[in-house]
């Protein structure tokens, strides 16, 4: 990889790291779904990923756009639930934005997930920040890539640092928030004090990119507070 | 010539409600029916749902989805937001069996698709009893 771009390879890699990633937090995710959903958003995200990454293994002349935009599709076949659409929605959105494209730089990638986001919040009722949901995360993600795509001064690798550290603050900020989308929305006042899970699920995809630029496989949630399932421990794999 | 697309969590109910419209509206009336997931299990194959879009709006002139709740309507608008012709495509905000059954009456006396949409979420202010 060149120093300010992510190449199709990169994302190659990337994507099935983000696999290894949702398979190692399967139960965590789990947990987070069964205290405000239907507890199947580990399982169905798990079974999603396995898919994507055989038909990534087997994608033929790949480019970044295909490499989303297969994801996406495998995705909304398999992963089932809102995660299934919404996901699917992002990832193909935002291939439709590095169509072609072999390698992306910072613009390339805010302005794609920039795409996949007004998607989400497209199909996903007008979803905005505070409503205790993936968009909590994905809107202060895509600012930042926004903002560091128009600015010299700050590398690729500096963003995705602080697009890391902005996702994991921003699925915990989740936590308080009155759910008004999505299931956990007809829990009312008690959706309060849980951390959301496809904000959750958000920032560990997204985390993905960094990490696995960085050389490091994953990361796995290795504890986790009973009382309100904020981050407490991370580990790498 | 417009076509419905049903959709359910079920896939014995998307049938079954294929099946009905069928008996009210005679068979030029093209339908399809989605439901359930790829296992077999409650839930709906999101892409299954674009394709059959897609092919629905490869030989009609529009296409009426209706839908059961949650997820399913997730999946309409992720096909609608993705098809090649979303301005073909109208997602009624009506309940599943009765929308789906005016839906497919009106297609066949010949309605316009926004006519078809209207008369659809009216269904949800039919009086039953």
């Amino acid at each position: 990889m060149l120093a300010n771009t992510i190449s199709t390879d990169d994302f190659l890699k990337i994507i099935k790291n983000m696999q290894e990633v949702i398979e190692a937090n399967e139960e965590y995710l789990a947990k987070l779904d069964a205290d405000i959903g239907d507890a199947d958003h580990g399982a169905n995200m798990v079974r999603g990923f396995k898919l994507v990454k055989e038909r990534l293994t087997s994608l033929e002349n790949p480019n970044v756009g295909k490499v989303f935009s297969t994801t996406g599709m495998t995705l909304m076949e398999t992963v089932g639930g809102a995660a299934g659409p919404l996901y699917g929605q992002m990832f193909v959105k935002a291939g439709r934005l590095v169509k072609e494209k072999m390698e992306v730089k910072k613009k390339d990638l805010a302005d794609a997930l920039e795409a996949g986001l007004k998607g989400v919040q497209d199909i996903g009722g007008g979803a905005i920040p505070g409503g205790k949901t993936m968009v909590d995360v994905l809107d202060p993600v895509v600012k930042v890539l926004k903002e560091s795509a128009n600015n010299e001064d700050i590398t690729l690798m500096e963003a995705l640092k602080e697009v890391r550290e902005v996702a994991k603050e921003s699925a915990k900020r989740t936590i308080p928030m009155l759910a008004k989308w999505g299931r956990a929305s007809y829990l009312g006042e008690r959706s309060k004090g849980h951390q959301d899970p496809g904000a959750t699920s958000s920032y560990l995809l997204l985390r993905t990119i960094l990490d696995t630029l960085n050389g490091e496989v994953g990361v796995k949630i290795a504890k986790y507070a009973e009382s309100d399932g904020g981050i407490l421990e991370e580990a790498y794999l | 010539m417009l076509a419905l697309l049903i959709l359910s969590h079920s896939q014995d109910v998307s049938r079954g409600v294929k099946e009905i419209c069928l008996q009210l509206a005679p068979e030029d009336v093209v339908i399809e029916a989605i439901g359930g997931t790829k296992e077999g299990r409650l839930g709906i194959d999101a892409m299954k749902v674009l394709t059959t879009l897609e092919e629905l709006l490869n030989k009609s002139d529009g296409v009426i989805v209706v839908g059961d709740i949650g997820s399913t309507i997730l999946a309409a608008k992720n096909a609608l937001n993705l098809c090649s012709a979303p301005s073909k495509v109208r997602l009624a905000d009506s309940p599943l069996v009765e929308g789906s059954i005016v839906a497919a009456v009106e297609i066949h006396l010949g309605s316009q698709l926004d006519e078809v949409l209207k008369k659809a979420e009216e269904a949800k202010l039919i009086n039953k009893l």
